[in-house]
């Protein structure tokens, strides 16, 4: 008996020494996330700096370099805000992040990446990664079973990313894109056509297209989480939100029905919300020549393209209307 | 159901182990025995409840021959031996028919289609979990009940002997003589908390390879010949880095399923039959068989390459013998050409392997140098590596690029990411020097363009190849400790209990926890062995 007496010691000691390194080293700022970090930090100072009435995107990196800030802020005449950071970032945190910031009257635009769709409602492992490195107060917000559930879910490779964070700190790493690159808008800049990468084309040349029929299957927990969320907002602040879909890559295949179906279930849950929708799924595809280096990353003339199809569909919204005649009569 | 999956240790086991030995403690062994039987087909039925019926047809069928040619051998006379025999035959026709239907048709069909240019449609028929290994064990028992080698059965013993769950799916291949005796005595029936203790750990290791290692590193070498197998070219260094992967990750996914096997037996009170000794430890291919999967190298030892006539025949017959007997190895493996040429490889190796020790024995100064250990074993490991490639790449054409790719037949190459790399850490020297021997960037943006590659596949690659080469196996680490002695793994219980054994089973249980946090962490993998 002594034998499982002491296994089930092994099994509670190595219980107790995960928990309690977790806690430890929860909020010890790891290298893997300065990059996410540093871009986090811009578009907050961004959304503090700019003033209200503003249009706001939010979304995944696909926002970040799909979305052309500047070009809607001109044609639209009402300061723009590209906060776009990461798809890693689950919804739930990615509404979470823009709560503290939203002043009345402001408009956000959900222009949330497909995959975020898919997502499971409990934290993705990108945001819980960042949360455990970055927001600790966020985590501690979480209730004790949610935190313990993060805890003993996050898998030894997460574990020792958090470990790695605590005991090797200061690595100078890589980040995927730089910073200085991001305009006033919050816009990443670095997606220029006229350097072309070799790398970068070949995944662009290879990527395949997407399995929607999965997407339409699983999008029921993306939007139940941001149903959630958006009341959450609404209860807070005076703002209108608007929907629209993210930019990928246009592939025939995507004729087979299953987008229709996902398309029909976007524009049914967002009418339902009273949330008007910009535009549709085939408008925001377009083709390779446009990418920069993912199926989600527009290069800088996919971001023009992009952003001039939205500035008119904003300019068909009476209260974009109003923002823009508010902005005109004060810059005269 | 897997063994690495939660329903499997949070419940299946728990519940048929409590179970059972409640039967056994309340009832008659018998009881037990029916219930162990009934748990092990719920455990096969759980995958495909339909091949349920594939199962019990082959166990009545296999059970009601062998039973018939017991009878017919007690008569005695010319016509009963004859009729014996041809029941014998029949039956073993009979599994081989099932298995060849289930497994072979469409190979087969593909085979003639590719001939005759004709366009026959495939069956697409679902291989039922395991056909090879219930099929093989039955042959067995049937060929040896003709021989006269085993004596009457209780039917709860031979469905026990065919059903029971720890190695019902992807073996060990148990042969009847390793375990009908131990079903003989009531006392492998009774509880013990010594067998059920070493079970644990035992079946731990096994998780923890399967687990923590072999799907870890399963990353690393499924883009690879993903790759080659859509038809992409690899650098020397990736296909390297592939074949290494794979040969490392089939090495501690077998490894694990075996040691979680004898473990699962173990908590049962019954010793299943090694099946896996660190085979990359050895000193040539003979030895390699030795040591991996042991009882397929057993059986057809025993049931191929003995009835063909083994050694008695010359050397050219003992090497006939040997390829026909690989071939048939490789065939079992899978139903596809590059079974067969990785069965033919590894005929071929053992040929040279009796070749050279033949010759080696006149030509003892130049041998000396393959009498190193370390030497013998580095050129036994590469050649089995080579092998591999076509056990695990899909298509014909995708084996080829990797060892054209491995053999530096059209230049060595290593990927733009590893310059990148080399680059960052300020090794240009390193760079100048690989050029300087010939060896060229690819190109082509790699399949390794992660820094993952760099900084988590190589590493684990290297610790997974001293893990290999250098660390004591499971049931080594018992013996060392001399936890467990002798043939029967009688177990100490001083040992067990005393300060090794109390700080194995702590380690056992940390080592256990974070096995199942991976796998409450990751996707579920399947063993590879159940593609057999």
């Amino acid at each position: 008996m002594r034998f499982f007496t002491f296994f089930l010691s092994g099994l509670l000691l190595g219980a107790v020494v995960w928990m309690s390194v977790i806690y430890t080293l929860i909020g010890t700022p790891g290298d893997s996330s300065i990059g996410l970090h540093e871009t986090f930090s811009i578009k907050k100072d961004i959304l503090t700096e700019t003033p209200s009435p503003r249009i706001i995107f939010v979304g995944g990196s696909g926002v970040l370099m799909g979305v052309g800030a500047d070009i809607i802020n001109e044609l639209v005449g009402v300061p723009t805000v590209n906060f776009g950071i990461w798809a890693g970032f689950d919804l739930v945190y990615q509404m979470h992040n823009i709560k503290e910031f939203l002043r009345d009257g402001d408009v956000v635009v959900f222009s949330f990446e497909y995959t975020n769709y898919d997502y499971p409602t409990r934290m993705s492992e990108g945001t819980r990664q960042y949360v455990m490195q970055r927001d600790e107060s966020y985590f501690l917000e979480q209730p004790v079973m949610e935190q313990l559930n993060q805890i003993f879910t996050l898998g030894p490779e997460g574990f020792y990313k958090i470990l790695a964070a605590a005991l090797v700190p200061n690595v100078e790493v890589e980040r995927a894109y730089p910073i200085e690159k991001i305009n006033e808008f919050g816009d990443q800049t670095v997606n220029r056509v006229d350097k072309p990468d070799a790398l970068k084309q070949r995944i662009i040349k290879n990527r395949g297209p997407d399995n929607f029929s999965h997407k339409v299957d699983n999008m029921d927990r993306g939007l139940t989480a941001l149903a959630d969320q958006i009341e959450v907002l609404r209860d807070k602040k005076e703002v209108k939100f608007l929907a629209t879909y993210p930019n990928t890559i246009y592939f025939k295949e995507y004729e087979d029905g299953h987008l229709n179906q996902f398309e029909d279930k976007f524009e049914d849950f967002f009418e339902k919300k009273d949330i008007p929708v910009l535009g549709a799924a085939r408008d925001f595809m377009y083709p390779k020549k446009y990418f920069y280096d993912t199926a989600y990353h527009l290069n800088n003339l996919g971001v023009e393209k992009r952003s001039k199809a939205l500035a008119e569909l904003l300019l068909k919204d009476g209260d974009i209307q109003k923002m823009r005649k508010y902005w005109k009569n004060r810059s005269s | 159901m897997l063994f690495n999956s939660i329903e499997f240790i949070a419940f299946f086991l728990p519940f048929v182990l409590v179970a059972y030995f409640a039967l056994q403690k309340y009832a008659p062994v018998k009881f037990a025995i029916g219930f162990l039987v009934f748990s092990s087909l719920v455990f096969y039925g759980w995958w495909k409840p339909v091949y349920l019926l594939l199962l019990i047809f082959s166990l009545l069928v296999n059970f009601f021959l062998s039973q018939t040619i017991l009878n017919l051998n007690q008569r005695q006379t010319d016509r009963h031996k004859a009729l014996a025999k041809w029941t014998m035959i029949g039956g073993v026709v009979l599994n081989l028919g099932l298995i060849g239907y289930f497994k072979y048709t469409d190979f087969l069909i593909d085979t003639l289609n590719q001939l005759s240019g004709a366009n026959v449609g495939f069956l697409d028929l679902i291989l039922p979990l395991g056909i090879s290994f219930f099929t093989f064990q039955q042959v067995a028992y049937l060929v040896d009940t003709y021989r006269g080698i085993t004596t009457e059965h209780r039917f709860s013993y031979y469905c026990l002997f065919v059903t029971f769950f720890p190695q019902l799916i992807a073996g060990p291949i148990v042969h009847h003589s390793s375990v009908m005796p131990q079903f003989e005595r009531e006392s492998t029936f009774r509880f013990d908390i010594n067998n059920l203790s070493v079970g644990l750990f035992i079946f731990s290791i096994g998780l923890a390879k399967k687990v923590l290692l072999a799907d870890s590193i399963s990353d690393f070498s499924t883009p690879i010949f993903g790759a080659v197998d859509r038809g992409e070219s690899v650098t020397t260094v990736e296909a390297w880095a592939g074949a290494l992967a794979y040969s490392l990750q089939l090495y501690f996914d077998f490894s694990g399923y075996s040691d979680m096997a004898i473990g699962l037996g173990m908590m049962f009170g019954i010793r299943l039959p090694v099946n896996f000794n660190s085979p990359y430890k050895s000193i040539n291919i003979i030895e390699f068989w030795r040591r991996w999967h042991m009882t397929l190298s057993q059986f057809l030892r025993d049931y191929v390459y003995i009835p063909l006539g083994g050694n008695r025949k010359g050397t050219l017959s003992r090497y006939n013998n040997l390829m026909i007997t690989m071939l048939v190895g490789g065939l079992w493996h899978g139903a596809g050409w590059n079974f067969i040429i990785w069965g033919g490889l590894h005929g071929f190796y053992l040929i040279c392997n009796h070749g050279w020790q033949n010759a080696s024995k006149k030509l003892p100064t130049v041998c000396n140098v393959f009498r190193f250990r370390p030497v013998s074993i580095f050129i036994t490991f590469i050649a089995v590596v080579l092998a591999w490639v076509f056990f695990r790449a899909e298509t014909f054409s995708g084996a080829g690029v990797m060892l054209t790719a491995m053999l530096g037949v059209e230049g060595v190459s290593f990927p733009v990411a590893l310059e990148v790399t080399l680059n960052q850490m300020g090794k240009h020297d390193l760079i100048s020097l690989l050029n300087s021997f010939g060896v060229v960037i690819s190109p082509d943006p790699s399949i390794i363009r992660t820094k993952d590659w760099f900084s988590s596949g190589v590493p684990l690659i290297g610790v997974l190849l001293f893990v290999a080469f250098f660390m004591p196996n499971s049931l080594d680490m018992l013996r060392k400790s001399n936890l467990i002695q002798g043939p029967d793994w009688i177990i100490s219980g001083s040992v067990l209990n005393g300060t090794k054994g109390r700080a194995m089973a702590l380690a056992t249980g940390v080592v256990f926890f974070v096995s199942l946090m991976t796998m409450m962490t990751t996707k579920q993998s399947e063993f590879l062995y159940f593609n057999f």
